[in-house]
């Protein structure tokens, strides 16, 4: 499949497509694109990795996926919606069905692990009590059940990528976008992360997950979206690229 | 945990930290000046329940005898009306002392060639409004050359200086309230602009406007509950010792004391600014956030 052409790939249990990207291109400011003709379709419950050498766009696609950029050209249509057309409130709400976890954390400092956790929760009106019991669990099965109190400041690298990752996945997102989440997490929770993830995309949830690892792609395979200079070149089997 | 922190660290920010101290001391003023617009109200309500006075001019007759008889008809009828205290003929004295500054100090005799009308007050309960036309109807119907005045003594310079100082502390009282609310609206809209990040975060994860807004709408509130509280309980004593402790030394320097009304409405001044504050809040978060897409 060539550059720019509609990349469909495998992991796709249901084929229903929650988030299609027409013809995208995106620049910074006045800038040169950064993304060009994107052309791509995600299914619902499907996993990829999005990979690619630095530079190459992968934090941008995932912020137009994440609805916190708009594209310079082309359309993103999420969940049946043309996010360029929908209102603020709609954009509320397609936003809260994506579990973001972003490379740099952007965890709260003054909130506690517990609480930046349970943001997205209450930002829905999930019920404290509610609230209570997932965060709790989320963080507990994490290995932070001591440290729900901390500050961000006060925890390790690897622990603010797990309160991230928490926060990304305690709604039980239609779609995870994971920029890089196990770069700062040692090896034993690596494995604990990808049966986190693992498990959410057999419950459901499409996962896109920007990664650097090899080690990764080819622990667990799933297909592999690989960018080059902006452009989405094509699907590459998991197997391939392992070997890569 | 248990969701009592804000999500946006309001309080970090200088603007956010002494909003308390702002609305604090704006609350203080707003209650002052509402205490001099309720306490001239106070003293214009209590001149107005003064009591009236008419003063009936009944011509002199030449029958001492039937003159009399005409004054207890008119003065039986006049204590018949509703709301009438009392009447009292004018004394001789009175009279004297009334056509004094026409005639000068006359002798007895020169007064005894003057004819005069014979004069009675008529006293109404306070607060009673006579009715003029009704009284002089009835008094006429006796003797229907007689007259009708009213002669109730006026507030004078008090009661203009009292309507005066209600316009003046009312007109500072919403004065003071709209400061409130441009300071509210201006330190929403700074705390807004450095917590972009945040905001932008909150947004990220799908919080409404309504949501966001209503982080500033808390704070704001917080800080209106904390500092209108220290405000008026300053302004309360302020009032309170302007009003009563110059009474110890045997003085007054407020001619009036706040009825149970006046503290009534007092105790709005900081309900009324913490609305206006929270509401100010709210419109200047979510007009700042309509910016962002």
């Amino acid at each position: 499949m060539s550059a720019g052409s509609d990349t469909r790939v495998d992991g796709d249990r249901s084929g229903r497509a929650i988030l299609q990207l027409h013809g995208v291109g995106m620049r910074y400011g006045s800038g040169d694109e950064v993304l060009r003709d994107i052309d791509l379709t995600i299914n619902a419950g499907s996993f990829h990795y999005l990979v690619g050498p630095s530079g190459a766009g992968k934090s941008s696609l995932l912020r137009l996926m994440s609805l916190s950029a708009a594209p310079s050209r082309g359309n993103v249509v999420l969940f049946g919606r043309d996010v360029a057309l929908v209102d603020r409130d709609e954009l509320g709400r397609l936003r809260r069905r994506i579990g973001v976890v972003f490379q740099d954390f952007r965890l709260l400092d003054h909130l506690s692990a517990f609480d930046n956790v349970a943001l997205p929760l209450r930002i829905g009106g999930a019920d404290e009590e509610q609230i209570s019991s997932y965060v709790s669990q989320m963080l507990g099965w994490l290995g932070l059940a001591e440290r729900m109190e901390a500050k961000p400041a006060q925890l390790s690298m690897g622990q603010r990528q797990l309160v991230t990752v928490a926060r990304a996945v305690v709604t039980k997102p239609d779609l995870l976008l994971a920029d890089e989440p196990t770069s700062n997490v040692e090896p034993a929770r690596v494995e604990r992360l990808m049966f986190l993830f693992s498990e959410l995309h057999r419950l459901g949830t499409a996962v896109v997950l920007a990664t650097h690892s090899r080690e990764l792609i080819r622990r667990w395979p799933f297909p592999v979206l690989h960018l080059e200079r902006g452009r989405l070149i094509r699907p590459v089997p998991a197997d391939r690229t392992a070997a890569e | 945990m248990g969701g009592e922190a804000l999500d946006l660290p309001l309080d970090d920010t200088p603007a956010s930290r002494f909003l308390a101290w702002l609305i604090g001391g704006l609350v203080f003023l707003a209650a002052l000046a509402c205490a001099v617009a309720v306490l001239a109200q106070g003293a214009i309500d209590r001149l107005a329940e003064r009591p009236r006075i008419l003063t009936v001019a009944l011509p002199a007759v030449d029958d001492p005898a039937e003159g009399e008889a005409e004054l207890a008809r008119v003065r039986a009828a006049l204590e018949a009306l509703p709301g009438v205290a009392w009447t009292v003929l004018v004394s001789q004295e009175e009279l004297d002392k009334l056509v004094e500054p026409w005639i000068g100090r006359a002798s007895a005799e020169a007064r005894a060639e003057l004819i005069l009308p014979r004069l009675v007050d008529v006293r109404f309960q306070p607060g009673v409004v006579p009715d003029l036309e009704e009284v002089t109807r009835r008094v006429r119907a006796i003797a229907p050359a007689a007259m009708v005045d009213e002669t109730s003594p006026s507030g004078g310079a008090l009661e203009e200086v009292a309507r005066r100082l209600r316009w003046i502390g009312g007109g500072a009282g919403l004065l003071v309230l709209t400061v409130l609310v441009v300071v509210v609206v201006l330190v929403t809209r700074a705390s807004l602009d450095l917590h972009d990040e945040t905001v932008d975060l909150l947004r990220l994860l799908g919080a409404p406007d309504r949501y966001v807004a209503r982080q500033f709408e808390l704070h704001a509130m917080a800080s209106a509950l904390r500092g209108g509280s220290v405000g008026f309980a300053l302004a309360l004593g302020t009032i309170l010792g302007l009003v009563h402790l110059p009474a110890l030394f045997g003085t007054r320097l407020v001619p009036a004391v706040p009825r149970p009304l006046d503290w009534i409405l007092l105790a709005t001044v900081p309900v009324v600014a913490a609305l206006l504050v929270t509401l100010s809040a709210r419109f200047a978060a979510i007009h700042g956030l309509a910016r962002l897409r």
